[in-house]
């Protein structure tokens, strides 16, 4: 059997680098398209930072004085003048999977009655993938009967090994869309929730199987949150939550949110908002750099705020329809979305933030049980 | 330092990047294009960092991470066959350069994130902690990767390079 040294690899990789397409046009492909994608991605998971730059470059501009920041997290109770919500049945997530082996659940998300799981494998062998838990008759088990017929811990359910996906065209690619195939495991619960397991890497069907089977439903495990939040704009309902990476996104919608696609994953959760607003939060600690220096915050509550709603001061530019607040405590910062600012605006969300009993979002331990 | 000034510095460092991870120079075109344009739209938060070019290379080995999760990409399995392609470079029918090809098809069957590991370690030259950071895992699942696809591309650590001979091949 041939070996190689390290040196053979280092110099195979240097040769090959040499085949890497050349950079033409690329540039200006990519300034063509940014402008679209912010309007589309603002303030969004990723983007709490960037709804702090935005704040800090358009919020000189729209406030015009206002008080100095106060000491964060020393002013008490929130002045709420809302209601908090009433108690309701929590928002569940049914589904989960062995501790430790062979996965952990990187983010977990629930739109409606489906939860979402992106999952990371502990070990080499399981390379990790998406989980979906559907509701009792809110799923089409036909398109995978084609498969194998399997059990999973002695759940009747069905492996395609290469089932093929909705093809994705890309605005970008110059190539024709081409369909893509995953390996996909979905069984049937004995109350007829359904779960579609699909892998990150190809997998064996053995090693799906085994991956399959360390998923497991439990009892409903309540979502729990950094903060206590109060009653919404009538109308206005917590629609879709998704936790993880030390984030949490709260999705706020009138009239529900729209049935998410087949392959729907984790990061999904706010994107079909049309309506209502986005809520994140994540940890303060290692966001300093992005929170706006010499511009004066509103004290709303137990947060300082900066809220704007100009889209041609902001270095995110979004949608003109759109506001955008950013929100920071000594532990916590993040931002609300507002979709459309006729439908919500700058006071409501002002009041809704002033109502919310902020915590520690450095602390999971200390997050309290989510009520919708 | 304006994003455009990044990209002319960058892109074609990026570039090389992104075929290393993928083997497939389309889909590290597009790749790549799809990061900068993200790497765009935040561009004043990510030029505030101390290393713009890592986060953005992080950015990158996440896009590639993602890909089949998002689109379920086929595992990019280089063949002779396809080595044959236009962008084949000429076959130079020595030994070094049949061990060299063996190498790069043996590094397209690679799981992802092995590959990754081989990439970042043998090309980009990080160290594990630092690879550690960009996969957003510990330095001894690094280290676990990397043995495996040492492994897998029969590549003996304990073999002395041929190269320590000073005959200008190589690093």
């Amino acid at each position: 059997m041939t070996t190689h040294d390290i040196d053979q690899l280092r110099q195979t990789l240097a040769e090959r680098a040499e085949e890497a397409p050349p950079e033409l046009g690329m540039l200006a492909t990519v300034m063509a398209a940014a402008p679209a994608r912010r309007r589309r991605t603002v303030f969004q998971a990723t983007g709490a930072a960037m709804a702090v730059v935005a704040a800090a470059v358009t919020v000189p501009l729209l406030l015009d004085g206002g008080d100095a920041p106060t000491q964060q997290g020393s002013a008490g109770p929130a002045p709420s003048t809302q209601p908090t919500v009433p108690p309701a049945a929590p928002i569940a997530l049914p589904a989960s999977v062995t501790p430790g082996k062979p996965f952990a659940v990187i983010e977990e998300s629930v739109i409606g009655t489906t939860q979402y799981l992106e999952i990371r494998g502990t070990s080499v062998e399981f390379g990790g993938g998406a989980v979906a838990v559907y509701a009792a008759g809110s799923f089409d088990p036909e398109p995978y009967k084609g498969g194998e017929a399997v059990t999973v811990n002695g759940m009747p359910g069905y492996f395609n090994k290469r089932y093929p996906l909705p093809p994705v065209t890309s605005p970008l690619s110059t190539t024709p869309p081409e369909t893509y195939f995953a390996t996909r495991l979905v069984w049937q619960t004995p109350d007829d929730r359904w779960l579609v397991y699909t892998t990150l890497d190809e997998q064996s069907r053995e090693t799906t199987l085994l991956g399959a089977e360390a998923l497991s439903l439990t009892d409903p495990r309540q979502v729990r949150v950094p903060m206590g939040l109060p009653q919404p704009a009538d109308g206005v309902r917590l629609e879709a939550v998704r936790t993880g990476n030390s984030l949490v996104a709260l999705t706020f919608a009138t009239g529900g949110l729209p049935t998410p696609p087949p392959d729907a994953q984790v990061g999904d959760t706010e994107d079909g908002t049309r309506t209502g607003f986005v809520l994140i939060m994540q940890p303060r600690p290692g966001m300093e750099h992005a929170i706006p220096q010499g511009v004066v915050p509103v004290r709303l509550g137990e947060a300082d705020t900066w809220y704007t709603e100009n889209p041609e001061e902001s270095v995110v530019s979004f949608d003109p329809n759109q506001s955008g607040t950013l929100i920071a405590t000594d532990k916590c910062v993040g931002s609300i979305r507002v979709k459309d600012k006729q439908e919500i605006p700058k006071a409501e969300i002002e009041a809704f933030i002033a109502g919310i009993d902020f915590g520690d979002c450095t602390d999971p331990s200390t997050w309290v049980a989510l009520q919708r | 330092m304006r994003f455009e000034e990044f990209a002319a510095a960058r892109m074609s460092s990026l570039l090389r990047y992104a075929f290393m991870l993928c083997g497939d120079r389309e889909l590290a075109r597009d790749m790549t294009q799809e990061v900068l344009i993200r790497a765009l739209v935040k561009w004043r938060r990510i030029e505030r960092l101390d290393r713009p070019d890592a986060y953005v290379r992080t950015m990158l080995t996440n896009e590639f991470l993602s890909l089949r999760r998002r689109k379920a990409v086929a595992t990019v399995a280089l063949t002779y066959d396809a080595l044959d392609g236009p962008a084949a470079p000429a076959v130079r029918p020595d030994d070094a350069y049949a061990d060299r090809a063996d190498l790069w098809q043996r590094l397209g069957t690679l799981p992802r994130r092995q590959r990754a590991v081989i990439v970042l370690r043998y090309y980009e030259d990080l160290s594990d902690a630092e690879i550690a950071d960009v996969l957003g895992c510990g330095a001894s699942t690094v280290r676990a990767y990397a043995t495996r696809a040492l492994a897998t591309l029969r590549v003996d650590m304990t073999k002395t390079p041929a190269l320590a001979t000073g005959d200008g091949e190589g690093r």
